[in-house]
């Protein structure tokens, strides 16, 4: 999508609507005892198309509401919130979300969970199917694509869960803590999962709340920090991809990890 | 190491604990009221009982436990526990006073010992002869005659007077009611020796149940709202004060036992199909024990039975008072002491001690209480309810040998009262005490006063 | 392995119910047959008025026996909660779904909620006689209002965990109620459901001894007012055997529909 601004107007140049642009945004909310909280105060940024972002902070400190007041969960106080240039006003397709918690159809076995988006917006059903059975082989679970969700382990689950996101294929990802409670080595699984389906998807932008610094090194192309409700930070990872064990622990990363540490503690 | 201290209960304690718990089931099922210490009766609220102790002839206070059922005759020892008539010939009343039973719990509750007597109805004893056989009724006080097919208000329905009134013989005039109720909501109690009137008054009207768009068989409190509810065409209500009450409410009889009585020839067992006693029961073992309190409680029973007549005779309400509280309560109607008075009047005339020797001891009288209870048993045996072909009334009312009895101790009493002409001091004290309790229907007690009296 | 795990169960079960009978033996044998009739007298009067109970001829002109009035007590059973089910499936889905519904229908369903089923009774015989349906009334309104409650219940929590999801999506409302909601609610509902059923027997016997003229319920009064205390005890029993193999068939059937769930 195409937007003029005013300065480019003169200058004849157009630009490309972000996948993401917050402008000045800000969220309060009213607690029982009547006292205001502001969670986000005025954050502004701007996520191109393609680009990865890993948003990390202290808990309570807004990560969430932005990434609810993106999907369309929760209207800004003040602001704009806008993806590929439309205004946010509902959730919708354009905006796919992983929840922290298991989403699951449990009453649909693997196959018809990763189907269901596709079904309910009419797509036909020959491609429903290739759809379903692309993303079954990038998850691994060929196999599995008749089995009920109960019969899979807490990880498969979560392939499954990103896969029927992704086969949606909308606009953007949001991601809330999608790995919460992962162990160490399926968590090494699940993040080659999430970036062969983001390959697959053509790299559309993703905004992923996570607490794990090692999983932001590991997936995002930048890294915002926020802390009481602010962006603290916007850190460019120039890591090449894909990001072996060498590239997370080497001098590189590992300035990147004591800047991250040193925001925390300021 | 101990990694768990769980507690666990061994199965030996918990197998002992069973065996315990079991053997506490079975010994308080048995529990025999007996056994267990009688309710304090108190000190004697009989007038002069120190007199009486004096001389042999005290009156012991003993504590019986009496239910009523909620009906207006089966209420009638209501009038007694208000007037303290129990309490002259030394009974107090328990658990409590005017403690009201439903009909289908009288018999559970005087098995399981909670109750020594309970109103009964005769037609009722039928159907429990063979399951508790050691039920026993020991006094009728009244005849219901009432029974009686009622039509809904306002429903035009013709009743058999009415017709024969306008000159139809009393077959038509039953074959026309009876045909009026086809396809009709039909209504009646689920006293089963009822059945005798109404297989009568089908017979008779040329009908059957089958033709009926709706037959319930429901107790007294279901056909009353249903009435209310509007549901039905027919009702045929058992109890006197319920018929009463749809009375009121605008129904009126279209047939009934009276119509029967009044034209069937005499002799004809049908005229006698419905007839049914109120009196009262208690368990054979109870009656064994306590064999003096059962004939004191009878005495209050007659005795009651003349204060009822004298309301009728008098138009007064003196003594049906006490029976509108307690049938109000018991029963859920509304009613008044006027409203009974004309029920007992015109329903369930009340018999008097004299007026039931019929009953008890005229064996050729229709009105005898084995063709009246007879008939109702071969029903019940013909239906395959009762399975022992021998059973006879007796077998379940003992009523006449109590009556005879009472009798015995009547004509002892008057064989004695000539000798009282003369006596002086504390023989002249007991004499006067003898003739309270006789006037008061206690015969027991009067023959055995006079005696002393008499004898010294 | 089935099997093996299978017998312990129903030998145990087997020696529960010797128990049982053992301890109803000793006290029989110091009690009346009036009070506590013997296991044998039990056995025989449930033979006797198996197909035929002349008592309830006799008393209230129904007809059949011990095992047609419990299979008519049955039906009418399985039928109200069918109905209760629908009525109250549908009043829990609209209460959680319809926003003006729930606001006019929380406070009356809520209160309804708190009145004592048996309290109803006089009511339905009023409204509706001795019908089938007022007879079927007190399991009707026990089964309606708690899948209603239920179902609102488990329809608030499912919007709670599915509907943000489907939104994204790109599910519609009424599809997101369809196909998320409704099937989410299925394994609550077959428990309520069931719950229902084992109360509704009881309700419904209590209908049929206040107010019918067949069924079980019935059945067991006319005994009972006979003091043929061994027929209405055969009663029971046989009940009882009907209502656990009618809810091991709705636990079977449960368990198949919902062979997904966790």
């Amino acid at each position: 999508m195409t937007v003029e601004t005013s300065a480019h107007q003169l200058a004849g140049v157009k630009t490309h609507a972000a996948a993401i642009e917050l402008e000045n945004v800000s969220k309060d909310f009213r607690l029982e005892s009547g006292e205001v909280v502001t969670s986000v105060d005025s954050v502004s940024l701007r996520i191109e198309p393609g680009e990865f972002i890993c948003v990390i902070g202290p808990s309570g400190h807004g990560k969430s509401t932005l990434l609810n007041m993106i999907a369309g969960f929760l209207p800004p106080t003040s602001g704009t919130v806008t993806v590929g240039g439309t205004p946010v006003t509902k959730p919708g397709p354009d905006r796919g979300v992983v929840f922290q918690r298991d989403t699951l159809f449990l009453w649909k076995t693997v196959a018809q969970n990763i189907e269901f988006g596709l079904k309910a917006r009419g797509i036909p059903k020959v491609e429903r199917k290739a759809v379903v059975a692309e993303m079954l082989k990038i998850i691994g679970l060929e196999k599995f694509a008749d089995a009920w969700p109960k019969q899979l382990s807490g990880g498969m689950r979560r392939r499954v869960a990103i896969a029927a996101v992704f086969a949606n294929k909308p606009e953007v990802l949001l991601m809330d803590e999608p790995f919460v409670g992962i162990d160490y080595l399926r968590l090494a699984q699940l993040h080659e999962v999430l970036l062969d389906l983001w390959q697959e998807a053509e790299k559309r932008a993703v905004f992923m709340v996570t607490h794990d610094v090692d999983e932001a090194l590991t997936l995002a192309d930048r890294i915002f920090v926020i802390k009481h409700g602010r962006l603290a930070l916007d850190l460019k990872v120039h890591l090449p991809r894909p990001r072996l064990t060498d590239d997370i622990t080497g001098p590189e990363a590992n300035a990147l990890r004591r800047q991250l540490l040193e925001e925390f503690s300021r | 190491m101990k990694l768990s201290n769980q507690r666990r209960i061994s199965r030996g304690v918990s197998f002992a604990a069973c065996v315990a718990l079991s053997g506490a089931l079975v010994a308080c099922s048995n529990a025999e009221p007996a056994d267990e210490p009688a309710a304090a009766a108190g000190p004697s609220t009989v007038a002069d009982n120190a007199l009486l102790e004096q001389h042999g002839v005290g009156i012991p206070q003993e504590v019986v436990n009496i239910g009523l059922l909620p009906y207006a005759d089966n209420s009638m020892l209501a009038v007694g526990m208000a007037n303290d008539w129990f309490e002259e010939v030394g009974i107090t009343v328990g658990p409590e006073e005017f403690a009201s039973v439903a009909d289908d719990q009288a018999v559970p509750l005087i098995l399981n010992g909670d109750y020594d007597v309970t109103s009964a109805y005769g037609p009722n004893s039928v159907r429990n002869a063979e399951g508790a056989p050691s039920i026993k009724v020991f006094n009728f006080i009244d005849v219901t005659s009432g029974l009686a097919m009622l039509a809904a208000p306002n429903s035009g329905k013709a009743s058999v007077s009415d017709l024969m009134g306008d000159g139809a013989s009393f077959e038509e005039a039953a074959a026309s009611v009876m045909g009026d109720m086809a396809g009709q909501r039909f209504a009646t109690d689920d006293t089963a020796a009822h059945r005798n009137f109404l297989e009568a008054v089908y017979e008779i009207g040329n009908f059957s149940q089958d033709q009926f768009g709706q037959v319930d068989v429901v107790d007294d409190s279901q056909i009353l709202l249903l009435s209310r509810g509007g549901q039905l065409d027919y009702a045929k209500p058992a109890g006197a004060a319920q018929t009463a009450e749809l009375l009121q409410a605008g129904w009126y009889p279209v047939i009934g036992l009276q119509d029967l009585i009044a034209n069937l020839p005499a002799g004809d067992p049908r005229a006698v199909s419905g007839l049914g006693h109120v009196g009262h029961m208690a368990d054979e073992k109870w009656i064994d024990e306590h064999h003096d309190a059962m004939l004191r409680v009878s005495s209050v029973a007659f005795r009651i039975v003349d204060a009822l007549l004298a309301d009728i005779e008098n138009n007064t309400t003196e003594a049906t008072e006490a029976i509108v509280p307690v049938l109000e309560s018991a029963a859920s109607i509304d009613t008044s002491a006027e409203a009974l008075k004309i029920t007992f009047e015109k329903i369930g005339p009340f018999a008097s001690f004299e007026d039931q020797a019929d009953w008890w001891l005229n064996t050729e009288s229709p009105y005898y209480f084995k063709a009246t209870y007879n008939q109702q048993v071969k029903a019940a045996q013909d239906a395959g309810v009762i399975t022992n072909a021998d059973l006879d009334a007796s077998d379940f009312i003992i009523a006449d040998e109590v009556y005879k009895e009472l009798v015995g101790y009547k004509e002892q009493y008057e064989s004695l009262l000539p000798q009282v002409e003369g006596l002086t001091g504390d023989q002249a004290k007991l004499a006067e005490l003898a003739a309270t309790q006789y006037d008061h229907r206690n015969y027991l007690d009067a023959s055995r006063i006079i005696e002393a009296a008499v004898n010294g | 392995m089935r099997v093996r795990t299978a017998v312990p169960t129903v030998a145990g079960g087997i020696a529960g119910v010797l128990v049982v009978a053992a301890i109803w033996s000793a006290i029989a044998s110091v009690n009346t047959a009036a009070r506590f009739p013997v296991i044998p007298a039990i056995v025989q009067a449930t033979i006797d008025n198996f197909d035929a109970a002349p008592i309830l001829a006799y008393t209230t002109f129904g007809t059949g026996g011990i095992w047609s009035n419990v299979l008519w007590t049955a039906q009418n059973v399985l039928l109200g909660v069918a109905t209760g089910l629908i009525v109250g499936f549908a009043t829990g889905l609209a209460l959680a779904r319809i926003h003006w519904f729930n606001r006019l229908g929380r406070l009356p369903i809520a209160i309804l909620g708190t009145v004592p089923v048996l309290a109803i009774l006089p009511f339905l015989t009023l409204w509706f006689g001795n019908s089938a349906l007022a007879t079927s009334g007190l399991v009707i309104f026990f089964t309606a209002l708690t899948v209603a409650s239920t179902v609102q219940s488990a329809a608030g929590a499912a919007e709670v965990k599915y509907s943000d999801y489907a939104a994204t999506l790109g599910v519609s409302k009424s599809r997101t109620t369809m196909s998320v909601i409704l099937p989410a609610l299925v394994p609550s509902t077959i428990g309520v459901v069931r719950a229902a059923t084992a109360f509704g027997w009881g309700f419904q016997c209590i209908a049929e001894v206040l107010g019918g003229s067949q069924g079980a319920g019935r059945l067991v009064r006319s005994f009972s007012d006979a003091t043929q205390t061994a027929g209405a005890i055969g009663v029971l029993i046989v009940v009882g055997i009907v209502a656990v193999v009618v809810d091991a068939l709705i636990g079977l059937a449960g368990r198949r529909i919902v062979r997904w769930n966790e």
